[in-house]
C-alpha cells in the first residue's frame, strides 16, 4: 500500500514534468504525423506542377491521330502534367519537360503488317516530372502496340485461312496468381489489405518511438545531473518505488505517443486506403505503448549500472537504431523466413515483437498477436526488476 | 515505512558516526571519522574542497554504503527518513511549482494527508515565498531556489538535518533569515549538521566544529576552544593552522 503510494506520487511528479515539457510534446507530435504528413506533401506537390508535356504530331494518319488523342488525355488526367498539342509543323514549343513525337510515317507503318512503328521521345535532364511523361507514354504506347499487333495476326491468320485467338498467339504464358493465408485458405481482398496495412502501421512506430524514447530514456540521469536525485536517494522511497513511480509516468509520455501515432496513422490510412479495421488500431497503440515502456525500463536499467549522462545518451542512439532497423525493415523482411543466427538477433530486440504483434493481428492471428505483445510486457517486467536490483543510492547522484 | 509510521523515539546522540571508512577506486580513502550530534545541537564540519565532507555528508544521509564503521540515526543504521537534507547546488524540478515541490517531498515522507498539508503549510510559511510558491521553480532566483529547500527541510520535522551550504547564493536579508530558522530548529530539539565555507556564519551557528582535511577529522570542539587551540583571530585562521599542524605530521609519518 505505502509502496503504491509511494509510487503513485513519483508517477505523479513524472506527470507533471512531462506534459509540461512542450518542446518534447510538440516532437512527438510532428513526428507522429511525419511520415504520413511526407506522403501528403510530395503527393500535394506533384499535383500542383504544371510541367509541360508536348505531343508533336508530324503525321497525318489515322493512327497518329488516334494515338495523339489518348495520349493528351492519358497526361492530361496526370497530377502535375499538362499535355500542350502540337500539330502541323514538327518544332518544340517552349517550357517543357518532355516532348513526344509521332514522326512522318507512324500510321503508313502502324497499319502495315511487318514495318516498325517509331515513337520519339526527348526529355529535358534533371526533370523528375519527365519520368512521370515517360511512365504515361510507356502505358499508351503498349496499348497502341497491343492493338497494332493484334490487328496484324488477325490479317496474317485470315490470309492464311487460319482461325486462332491472337491474344493466345501474342501472349502464349499466361501468370496466375492467387493470394493465400498461412493456413492454405484463399485470402479475401480484406485480408491482403489488412496485411498491407499491418506493414505500414509497423514502419510508422519508428516516427514516434524515437521522440518517445528520448523523453523517457533520462528518466534516471536527469535526476542524477540536476541533483535532485540526491534528495529522493535520501528520502523513504526504495528502489522499486521509484522504478515503479518512473515506469507509470513513462506510461502518460506513452498514452501520448501511441495516441498521437494512431491518430495520424488512422488519419493517413483513411485518406490513402479508406479505412483501417479498429482492433489492428489497437494492437497498434497497444505496441507503441508498451515499446515505449520497454525503452523506459531498459534505459533505467542501463543507465542505473552506467552512469553518466553519456550513458543516457549512448543508449538513446543505441535505440533510435536498433528501432530504425527493426522498424524499416518490416516494410521489406520476413523475420520467419529469416536464417537462426539473424533471426534470434532480431528476436532478442524487443521491438521485434511489436511489429510481429501487428502482422500476425492483421492475419487474423489474434492469439499469436497477444503472444507477442505479452513477450514484450514480459521483457519490461524483466528489465524493471533488473534496474530494481541494479538500485543503489548512490547511483543517484553525481559523482564527486 | 514512513516517518509517521514508524514512530521511533529517537534519543540521544541523535548522530552517531563511528569510525567510518570510505574508500574509492580513485581518489582518497576518506576516514575514519568519528563524531556524534546530540539534540539542539548544529555541529559545523569545515575544510576545503575535496576534504572529505560531502563523502561524510552522503555516508550519514545514507547514500553511501561506508566500508567500514557505522552512522547511526537515532540509534538505527538506517537513516531513510530521518534525515533531512539541503544539498549545496539548487536540486528541483524547473517545471514544478513551489507547492508542488513541498507537496512531493512531503508525500515521500509522510502518507498522513492532515499531516502532508501541515508540513507544506509550514514550509510554505518558512520559505516566506508567499505566491512566487504557485510559480514554477524555473523561473525562480538561485536565492529562492535555495529558501525553498531549506524551507522544505525544516519543515520535514527529521531528527537530523543536514544542511550542505545552507546560505550558499542567497542575499543578506536571506542569509540572515535562514540562520534565524536554523537556530530555531535548534532549539526546538533538532540535531543539525552543516558545511559551509563562510566561517563568520559558522562562528556565529555553529555549537561545535569539525575541522576536516584531506579525507581526515583534524579536531572537533567548540569555536572558541578552538580558536584558542590553534590560534588565530578567528575559526578561519585557527583553522588553516590547524591543518598545516596536524596534516604537517600526518604527512611526514608518511
Amino acid at each position: 500500500m505505502i509502496r503504491a503510494l509511494r509510487a503513485s506520487v513519483i508517477a505523479w511528479k513524472e506527470i507533471l514534468e512531462f506534459i509540461r515539457d512542450r518542446r518534447s510534446i510538440a516532437l512527438m507530435t510532428i513526428s507522429a504525423f511525419l511520415f504520413p504528413l511526407l506522403g501528403l506533401v510530395i503527393t500535394g506537390l506533384q499535383t500542383k506542377q504544371m510541367a509541360r508535356v508536348a505531343i508533336i504530331v508530324c503525321d497525318n494518319g489515322s493512327y497518329a491521330e488516334s494515338f495523339s488523342k489518348k495520349l493528351v488525355a492519358a497526361i492530361h488526367s496526370t497530377p502535375g502534367l499538362v499535355p500542350v498539342l502540337v500539330q502541323g509543323k514538327c518544332s518544340f514549343p517552349e517550357d517543357i519537360v518532355a516532348a513526344i513525337i509521332i514522326p512522318k510515317g507512324f500510321s503508313i507503318n502502324a497499319s502495315s503488317l511487318d514495318k516498325p512503328v517509331f515513337i520519339k521521345f526527348y526529355r529535358v535532364v534533371g526533370k523528375a516530372s519527365a519520368d512521370q511523361a515517360a511512365n504515361v507514354l510507356n502505358s499508351v504506347a503498349a496499348s497502341l502496340a497491343q492493338n497494332i499487333s493484334i490487328q496484324r495476326i488477325k490479317t496474317i491468320a485470315k490470309r492464311a485461312g487460319l482461325s486462332l485467338n491472337p491474344n493466345y498467339v501474342r501472349n502464349p504464358v499466361y501468370l496466375v496468381t492467387e493470394s493465400i493465408s498461412s493456413s492454405g485458405a484463399p485470402a479475401p481482398p480484406s485480408l491482403i489489405r489488412r496485411a498491407d496495412v499491418a506493414r505500414f502501421l509497423a514502419f510508422s512506430v519508428f516516427f514516434v518511438l524515437n521522440p518517445a524514447a528520448i523523453a523517457v530514456a533520462d528518466a534516471i540521469t536527469r535526476e542524477r545531473e540536476s541533483g535532485t536525485g540526491e534528495l529522493l536517494a535520501i528520502s523513504p522511497i526504495t528502489g522499486l518505488d521509484l522504478l515503479l513511480g518512473k515506469t507509470a509516468g513513462a506510461l502518460v509520455a506513452a498514452s501520448i505517443a501511441g495516441g498521437l501515432d494512431a491518430a495520424a496513422v488512422i488519419a493517413y490510412v483513411y485518406m490513402v486506403l479508406g479505412g483501417v479495421d479498429p482492433g489492428l488500431i489497437l494492437v497498434h497503440v497497444t505496441g507503441v505503448l508498451l515499446a515505449v515502456l520497454v525503452t523506459a525500463a531498459f534505459t533505467m536499467f542501463i543507465t542505473l549500472v552506467v552512469p553518466g549522462q553519456r550513458a543516457a545518451t549512448l543508449v538513446a542512439s543505441l535505440i533510435t537504431g536498433l528501432a530504425t532497423i527493426v522498424f524499416l525493415s518490416a516494410l521489406f523482411v520476413d523475420y520467419n523466413t529469416l536464417p537462426m543466427l539473424v533471426k534470434s538477433i532480431f528476436y532478442s530486440i524487443p521491438y521485434t515483437y511489436v511489429v510481429l504483434a501487428i502482422k500476425a493481428y492483421a492475419l487474423q492471428q489474434e492469439s499469436l498477436a497477444i503472444t507477442y505483445l505479452g513477450v514484450l510486457l514480459a521483457l519490461t517486467i524483466a528489465a524493471l526488476i533488473g534496474a530494481a536490483r541494479a538500485y543503489k543510492p548512490e547511483r543517484l547522484v553525481k559523482r564527486i | 515505512m514512513t516517518r509517521d509510521d514508524a514512530g521511533v523515539e529517537c534519543g540521544n546522540p541523535v548522530l552517531e558516526v563511528n569510525n567510518v571508512v570510505k574508500k574509492f577506486k580513485r581518489g582518497p580513502t576518506i576516514g575514519p571519522i568519528s563524531f556524534t550530534v546530540s539534540r539542539g545541537e548544529i555541529f559545523a564540519l569545515i575544510g576545503p574542497n575535496g576534504a572529505g565532507k560531502t563523502t561524510t555528508i552522503r555516508m550519514i544521509t545514507g547514500i553511501y554504503r561506508p566500508d567500514a564503521g557505522y552512522v547511526k540515526v537515532c540509534g538505527s543504521v538506517a537513516q531513510r527518513g530521518f534525515v533531512a537534507y539541503v544539498p549545496e547546488e539548487s536540486a528541483v524540478y524547473p517545471r514544478l511549482t513551489g507547492y508542488e515541490h513541498l507537496y512531493f517531498y512531503a508525500k515521500l515522507y509522510y502518507s498522513d494527508k492532515r499531516r502532508v498539508r501541515l508540513i507544506v503549510e509550514r514550509a510554505a510559511s518558512i520559505s516566506g515565498l508567499g505566491d512566487n510558491l504557485r510559480r514554477k521553480v524555473g523561473e525562480y532566483s538561485k536565492g529562492m531556489k535555495r529558501r525553498l529547500l531549506v524551507a522544505l527541510a525544516l519543515a520535514l520535522d527529521t531528527p537530523l538535518l543536514v544542511l550542505d551550504e545552507p546560505t550558499s547564493g542567497l542575499d543578506v536579508y536571506s542569509s540572515v533569515e535562514v540562520r534565524r530558522l536554523i537556530l530555531r530548529a535548534a532549539r526546538d530539539g533538532r540535531a543539525i549538521l552543516l558545511t559551509s565555507h563562510n566561517m563568520l556564519e559558522v562562528e556565529r551557528l555553529a555549537t561545535r566544529v569539525g575541522f576536516i582535511a584531506r579525507g581526515q577529522l583534524i579536531d572537533i570542539g567548540e569555536p572558541h576552544v578552538l580558536i584558542e587551540r590553534y590560534g588565530g583571530r578567528d575559526l578561519e585562521e585557527a583553522f588553516v593552522n590547524a591543518v598545516q599542524r596536524v596534516l604537517g605530521k600526518t604527512i611526514a609519518k608518511r
